[in-house]
């Protein structure tokens, strides 16, 4: 019984975040996702006990975990991944196909041109002009990301086939 | 011995993780042969560490290769005011935004997702479509127009 309704909560959080994803929210949407699942994983904790089911706890919390941490994944990519992104604009332009700086247009620099919007409305860069430059807060938390990707033993920058993509991009030249 | 891969590093971490797990369920009927073992017990355990996995590898693909993340640690790194060329040019350690866009490109073209050929780029066959449309239809359901 624990098992069943810890994925059928999960399923139910899938459900209930397809209207809020929609909506636009002053916090991050993880948080958003964090909250939700813990107020559904609670309410189904409380009627458990209420209805006398609730055996194992913790077969409920591993089952419900791990349902939340596959639709989560499953999210994070749909809302973030740029190769997806790529990919239906790819679809887009079927069955003839697209121009590669028409994609480069299309999805990298205006993914660049939202992120660093999120990045002046977060206080973390500041623009001026046609400069851009990191806050105090944007070096401070710049440092710690540094710190930690030291600490794991991450050299990628950003890029999957770090090896492959030597520094000195095309940009710098243009 | 170092894995450099995250995913690789995650996975021997989860499946030693498992081990230990199924170590731990021997020992304790070793120890206690009266004892009953709850199927339910090791599924709970099971599914919990492949969570923490799912959790884990979600946390470091974001500050190992966090699209945002990376422009903010880049014009740190650069350490002066710079245009939006230049942002793009610092971006990944100075690698460029469009070697991001290769890359990125590349994990399409290793998933055998699209072919690029002379300037442009196209779907591979009809899973590939049927793949992009379903990765699009999801994208509608959950996005609606924010997507």
């Amino acid at each position: 019984m624990e098992f069943l309704v810890g994925i059928a909560t999960a399923a139910i959080h899938g459900l209930v975040m397809v209207p809020l994803a929609r909506l636009q929210w002053r916090v991050p949407m993880l948080v958003v996702q964090v909250v939700v699942a813990l107020l559904l994983h609670a309410t189904s904790v409380v009627v458990l006990m209420r209805l006398g089911l609730l055996g194992e706890y913790w077969w409920l919390a591993a089952s419900f975990g791990f349902g939340f941490m596959v639709y989560l994944f499953g999210f994070s990519a749909l809302y973030k991944s740029l190769s997806l992104r790529i990919l239906v604009d790819v679809l887009a332009h079927d069955p003839g196909g697209a121009q590669l700086e028409g994609v480069y247009q299309r999805v990298i620099e205006r993914s660049f041109r939202e992120r660093s919007e999120i990045l002046e409305q977060g206080g973390l860069v500041a623009r001026q002009g046609d400069l851009y430059a990191a806050t105090a807060r944007g070096l401070a938390l710049a440092g710690r990301i540094g710190r930690l990707r030291t600490v794991l033993g991450v050299v990628s920058g950003g890029i999957y086939f770090a090896k492959r993509a030597a520094p000195g991009g095309r940009e710098a030249g243009r | 011995m170092r894995v450099r891969s995250g995913a690789l590093r995650i996975g021997a971490a989860a499946s030693a993780s498992l081990l230990l797990w199924s170590a731990l369920i021997v020992a304790w009927l070793a120890w206690r042969p009266e004892a009953k073992l709850l199927a339910g017990d090791a599924a709970a355990g099971v599914l919990f560490i492949a969570a923490a996995a799912l959790a884990t590898y979600s946390a470091w693909a974001l500050v190992a290769f966090g699209y945002t993340i990376s422009m903010l640690v880049d014009i740190a790194r650069v350490g002066k005011p710079v245009t939006t060329l230049g942002w793009a040019a610092a971006y990944g350690h100075g690698r460029g935004l469009r070697a991001m866009f290769e890359d990125r490109l590349r994990v399409l073209l290793a998933m055998g997702l699209v072919r690029a050929e002379g300037g442009g780029v196209s779907l591979r066959g009809a899973s590939a479509r049927m793949f992009a449309k379903f990765v699009r239809w999801m994208m509608h359901i959950a996005f609606g127009k924010k997507a």
